[in-house]
Parts: structure tokens; sequence; C-alpha cells
């Protein structure tokens, strides 16, 4: 019997939530705007959740698990969304489970030995292999983009958004204490000084 | 690469080193003291802290750019310009969008910008974006005659 799950992604330009309950998946998607008029995931992440199980007559209480994609991503995003699944996790006492953005993205591949290589902005490019869906044989990098496209042999960048069903599916079996729910930046906060001062 | 849509037919992407001409061009026409095109293009080769997000049509005419400078978890707006002839059409609205969306991907947590105090329409702009004034710095800016004005520091919590 699969368990009542509800899964976040806040990873990119917009909120994805899908809820398992018996063997339906409903999945809602909200796109996030930019400026002052708009509302970000911390102002919209809490009405959805409680939009989501609302339409499908689940209450908080009945939540067995809760998924969230841990990046890389947008890191307020992240920083939103693995927050609200820790906090809901603890109070109501269940597991979360974290799933890298690069392995949820390997889950609808059907080849074997295969690379995903995503659009990390500025030329840059996050890249990790499989040896299957939701296999890794290394862990996830951050490349110029030219560099992983001529190493994992690429023309263009591979699509950047999770589907939730495999997401779902997936996060079902996971073992929670191999797949915590801490964010995956690859990219980290570099506060290095420039080498060439700049003039200004 | 990232493409954002912008009004006019434009559209914005990321600037390459060969823009540095048309950039330091654009930039003499808005401020009394430009940037050389040698400084553009030192910003230009280091993408990852200085990007500048170009606004271009499709013959690749650029109709405005702007350049941010990113450290750690913070960024500044170190300039923003559009063509005289191009201002009024929501070209800086939409440079800042890109900015903003671009962002998103960084660890950058808080987003900083000095406008000049008389600058009404690009103070209009930046709280329609929920900037909020936090500091001035009197006898900032200086003109070509010599007359100083006042700069309003704004920042952005990117939340």
């Amino acid at each position: 019997m699969s368990k009542i799950l509800l899964a976040i992604d806040t990873s990119g330009a917009r909120l994805q939530l899908a809820l398992s309950a018996g063997d339906q998946i409903d999945i809602l998607v909200k796109d996030i705007e930019l400026g002052r008029f708009s509302k970000g995931f911390a102002e919209i992440i809490f009405d959805k959740i409680a939009e989501i199980l609302k339409r499908n007559d689940i209450i908080y209480q009945q939540l067995e698990r809760i998924c969230v994609a841990t990046g890389p991503g947008s890191f307020t995003g992240l920083r939103v969304g693995i927050s609200a699944a820790r906090g809901l996790a603890l109070g109501l006492d269940i597991e979360t489970i974290g799933i890298p953005n690069l392995l949820a993205l390997s889950l609808t591949n059907e080849a074997k030995n295969f690379a995903i290589v995503i659009d990390a902005r500025r030329n840059q490019s996050y890249a990790q292999n499989f040896y299957q869906a939701g296999e890794p044989n290394e862990e996830p990098k951050l490349l110029n983009f030219e560099d992983a496209f001529e190493i994992y042999k690429k023309h263009e960048f591979d699509d950047a958004i999770i589907d939730m069903k495999s997401f779902v599916d997936f996060g079902q079996s996971l073992d929670a204490a191999k797949f915590p729910a801490n964010p995956c930046y690859v990219r980290e906060a570099d506060a290095k000084v420039q080498s060439k001062g700049l003039v200004i | 690469m990232k493409l954002w849509l912008a009004p006019n037919g434009l559209h914005i992407e990321c600037g390459e080193v060969s823009d540095a001409k048309k950039i330091a061009e654009l930039h003499a026409q808005a401020f009394y003291r430009g940037w050389s095109v040698a400084e553009f293009e030192g910003f230009l080769t280091n993408k990852a802290h200085t990007p500048i997000f170009v606004a271009s049509d499709k013959k690749k005419s650029i109709a405005g750019f702007a350049i941010i400078r990113q450290t750690g978890d913070e960024a500044e707006l170190l300039s923003i310009v559009v063509a005289k002839n191009k201002r009024s059409k929501g070209i800086g609205a939409a440079l800042l969008r890109a900015i903003l969306d671009d962002l998103l991907n960084t660890p950058v947590e808080k987003f900083f910008l000095e406008v000049d105090e008389k600058n009404y329409a690009a103070i209009k702009l930046y709280k329609n974006f929920g900037f909020v004034e936090i500091a001035k710095r009197s006898g900032y800016y200086r003109d070509k005659n010599g007359k100083k004005s006042t700069a309003l520091v704004m920042s952005l919590q990117l939340e």
C-alpha cells in the first residue's frame, strides 16, 4: 500500500505540489511572479498545500511522508520549500525525503548510461551522469556549459522541470536516512574577492 | 542560453565581450563620466560576478542594458541604461525582471542600488519592484557642471 505523500518542488520559477493518496496522484502547479505586487514561494506555499489537500479530502494529520526537491535550483525557492517540508514533518511527526533535482530529472529517462545537463545560467551548467534512471554514478557538478556539452556529448540543455508523477513514485520507496531534506546548492555562496579591481 | 522577452520586440540576454563597444557607447550617452570599452570588456569576461543583461533586437542593436555585481549573498545594480529614444516603454522594468529571475539561481539574498534622488521615474520603478530606501549619500553624484546631487540607497530582500 502506497503512503499518503505530499511532494514539494520550489527549485524553479514555479511551485509544483503533488499529492499521492491510494492510486491517485493530484498535481498543482503555480507560476511565481517577480515584483512588488507578486507573491513569492513563501507567501503562497501554505495556501497551495491547503488547496491540494482540501480538493483531495485529505487533512494534514493523514500525511505519512513529505518529499522535497533539494536542488540545485532557485536558492530562495529551495530555502522556502525545504523549510516548509521540514517544519510540516516535524509538526506531524512524519518523515521528510530530500530528492536532488538532477536525480529527479533522471527518473523519466529510459536510457542506460546517460547524463543530465541543465542550465545554471551565466554560461554554467549543472551536470551528472547516471547508470540509469534514479541511479547516479557521480556527484552533481558545476561546469562551464561548453565543457559540460563536450564531456557529456550534448548539444543542448535538458529540460529542468521535474516530472512530479515520477518524483512521487520514486519518493514512496526511499529510505529517509539516505535521502535527508538538506539543500543541494552545488554552486556554493562564494564571497571571494575579485582579482581585478573595479574602478567604480 | 537563457533569453527573456522584453517590450517592443526586444529580448534580453547575458552580454558577451563582443558587445562591450556598443554598451560603452550607450553608457556614455547616459552618464557624464562613461566607462571605457576596456572596463566593460572586463565586466563581460567575469560573468559570474559582473554579468551584463542586454536588451537588443534581432539585429543585435542594443536598446538598453543593466550590469550587476554579485558577491556572496549580496548583489548591487552598478548601472542601468535605456537609450533615450527607447525610454518609457517598459524596457527598464524588463531588465530588472530578468535580473531578479537570474538572481533566483544564485546565493544572493539582498539586492542594492543607488539612484539620484531627483530621478523620480527610476525611483518609482524601483519602488514598484519592492525596493525600499535605506540610506542617503549626499553629494554622491556630480554632473558635468560640477553640480552635486544626493543618492538614495535602496535595497530589496529576495524572498
